[in-house]
């Protein structure tokens, strides 16, 4: 069972973006619709999955002096995988990406989760930590695009859904700050609901 | 007046944390007192302003198409070197400020690990990158774009810092004390600074 | 093990042996997906020029395969229309996309420009690249010119960043509508461009279009880019519209011959002013 809360802790009591407040530096920007958002969030869950994974084989012969570097060399690794990957076969939205596939090397859920957990236990155990981190990340990325890009441009991947009824884009969600705010605002809903997370 | 342009744009319209949000975890995690705020900030834009021009002198003559040789294309390293790049660099000034000036090292030290994995000084290489040949034409413009970059970031987390010790004093809803009334600042902060929006000199 | 983890020995020799395991599979992937990123970036390039023909809108197989057929890619090589062909004698639009393939090499190019001929069923089409600066980042653009080298006959424009809502809007269909049967040249033969104007273009004036209300930035730099960039086609052009009026003069049988394709129906008329060639 210990397993499964691997899998799920991150997607509600303990997300790593709203809880632990880790990895929003690329989370914004490409939420302003939600394709973008959505191959972002897989890409960020293959990345920690399998930085998890590569980590946990590799824990028992790292030497500690360069325990950081291999890390970044690893999470390198597999973001230029998976930039290229989407460079090759869905190019549109590559480009909507731009910097932000390269900043996932930065993100800190990746490095964070790495450290904090892959160093220390088993591969498949952490395999799953990071497959369960990344959707936690992608989860809130979804949130923050679905409500920047049905009240932005009315629309839902590229779908018209209220636009039709004479709706009326507002710009405003599309600018960066009011991603924030609607981050602030999911902190807001969900730290009402959970109480131990409040702050003094 | 291209590059003044270039310094006022990253500070001010290009702003790191406001229009492209990099940064931000150590940004939110690091402004609940000036005085951090201002050694981070500074650590930080230190870093940038040695790494985006080291960054670029590697893109222009190494990892570019044909920098090498004809038909050699390694543009993509990028990443991998740049962050490499990064993580050694932070390593290096680690290393001599904790020999050759212990109170430095004191004040700064603290936040040098924080910086390697830093969106922020990652995101002022790769945006380099992207304007190479468009705004950035020398190394002298990179220098520019670092350094008004890393003040940029060293802008709004001072500023963060300050009113973040202000709104103790406020009656803040309960859940959204700490990272949500951060967010929700942060963001006004961003649309404040939209009126600096089409400046151009 | 009595291996120990943090001798330099150990360090160095994990060092290079993971620098080997990473290179060789980054080497291995970028090479091998390496064709179908180019090919990717040049079909976006082949879909944008068929959408300022107005032919682009099935599926981007369909569009690259049009394009393939139909356009004749060139260089205007010291103002002689060259067509580039491959060894095999085929089109090859290889080297006129690479003249394309960065922003700022377009708007350098002076003795070899970038321009595609179209033609078909009598119908002659130039589209010629532009690029330029918008508020935030570069924009740029394709424009269409019938075979007076004087009416456009549809543009597309891209950016990378321009504010949405308001700047971006020159990336959209009725912004780009309001360019059609615009002229570059005037009555007395100069080189005018089409001029974006702020609050509203003269009625009748066929060199100036509305600019974006509230995306001035954007718009000067979109009249910049049309100006500049099509400035350096100015002889080429001229050529044509003496060869078009030459032909007007010549055969006006040729001027009623309803040979027109249903899709530039709009754009092309038979009232070609003739140029003044000398006038300069």
């Amino acid at each position: 069972m210990k397993l499964n809360s691997n899998l799920t802790a991150p997607l509600g009591g303990n997300n790593p973006v709203i809880v632990q407040i880790l990895g929003i530096c690329s989370a914004l920007a490409v939420t302003v619709k939600l394709e973008p958002a959505v191959v972002m969030g897989l890409s960020v869950i293959f990345v920690t999955a399998f930085s998890n994974l590569v980590m946990s084989l590799l824990r028992n012969g790292i030497p500690s002096r360069i325990r950081i570097i291999v890390q970044l060399v690893v999470i390198a690794t597999l973001v230029i995988l998976v930039d290229q990957v989407l460079r090759a076969f869905a190019y549109d939205v590559s480009k909507q990406l731009s910097v932000y596939v390269g900043l996932i090397i930065t993100n800190c859920i990746v490095m964070g989760r790495v450290e904090a957990y892959a160093l220390g236990h088993k591969p498949w155990e952490s395999f799953l930590d990071g497959v369960g981190n990344g959707l936690g990340y992608a989860m809130i990325l979804v949130i923050v695009a679905f409500f920047r890009e049905l009240f932005g441009s009315g629309t839902l991947f590229g779908i018209d859904i209220i636009a039709r009824f004479g709706y009326v884009g507002n710009s405003l969600m599309l600018f960066p700050p009011m991603a924030l705010i609607i981050v602030g605002c999911i902190i807001w809903v969900h730290r009402s609901f959970n109480k131990d997370l409040q702050e003094k | 007046m291209e590059t003044l342009n270039l310094f006022i744009r990253s500070i001010f319209i290009d702003n790191m944390v406001f229009a492209f949000f990099f940064g931000m975890c150590s940004y939110i995690a690091v402004s609940k007192s000036v005085k951090t705020a201002i050694g981070l900030g500074a650590a930080v834009t230190f870093v940038m302003v040695m790494t985006v021009p080291l960054n670029y002198l590697l893109n222009q003559y190494v990892l570019s198409p044909d920098a090498l040789g004809e038909g050699i294309d390694l543009s993509f390293l990028s990443f991998i070197i740049f962050i490499a790049v990064i993580a050694a660099f932070v390593q290096l000034v680690e290393m001599v400020v904790e020999k050759f000036s212990p109170t430095l090292y004191n004040q700064l030290g603290i936040f040098l690990p924080l910086i390697a994995v830093n969106c922020a000084i990652m995101g002022g290489s790769l945006f380099m990158q992207q304007k190479v040949g468009e705004s950035i034409m020398n190394v002298g413009d990179s220098v520019v774009y670092g350094l008004g970059s890393g003040l940029g970031w060293w802008l709004a987390i001072v500023m963060m810092a300050a009113i973040r010790e202000k709104i103790t004093y406020s009656h803040v809803p309960a859940a959204l004390k700490g990272p949500g009334i951060a967010f929700i600042i942060t963001g006004l902060m961003g649309i404040a600074f939209m009126i600096f929006t089409g400046i151009q000199l | 093990m009595a291996i120990n983890k943090n001798s330099n020995a150990y360090i160095i020799m994990y060092t290079v042996v993971m620098v080997v395991i990473v290179a060789t599979l980054l080497t291995f992937a970028a090479t091998s997906l390496k064709d179908r990123q180019n090919a990717n970036a040049e079909n976006e390039k082949k879909s944008a020029i068929m959408e300022a023909l107005g032919m682009a809108g099935g599926s981007m197989e369909q569009t690259v395969k049009d394009f393939d057929e139909m356009i004749v890619p060139a260089l205007i090589v010291d103002g002689v229309f060259t067509p580039q062909v491959d060894a095999a004698g085929k089109a090859d639009a290889k080297p006129v996309l690479d003249k394309m393939a960065d922003l700022k090499g377009l708007a350098a190019a002076e003795n070899e420009l970038p321009i595609f001929k179209y033609e078909k069923e009598g119908v002659i089409r130039y589209v010629i690249p532009v690029s330029g600066k918008g508020l935030w980042d570069s924009i740029w653009g394709y424009v269409a010119l019938t075979e007076d080298g004087n009416t456009i006959a549809g543009v597309v424009f891209g950016h990378k960043g321009e504010t949405p809502g308001l700047g971006a809007e020159i990336a959209t269909e009725p912004h780009q509508n309001l360019y059609k049967e615009h002229k570059l040249f005037d009555d007395n033969g100069r080189f005018v461009s089409v001029k974006l104007v702020k609050g509203g273009a003269h009625e009748g004036n066929l060199h100036e279009v509305d600019a974006i209300t509230g995306g001035t930035k954007t718009s000067d730099g979109v009249t910049l880019m049309l100006k500049n960039g099509l400035a350096k086609y100015e002889g080429f052009l001229r050529s044509l519209s003496a060869t078009a009026a030459e032909d007007t003069t010549l055969s006006d049988d040729a001027v009623s011959e309803p040979v027109l394709d249903e899709t530039f129906s709009d754009g092309e008329t038979a009232d070609v002013k003739p140029i003044n060639v000398e006038e300069e």
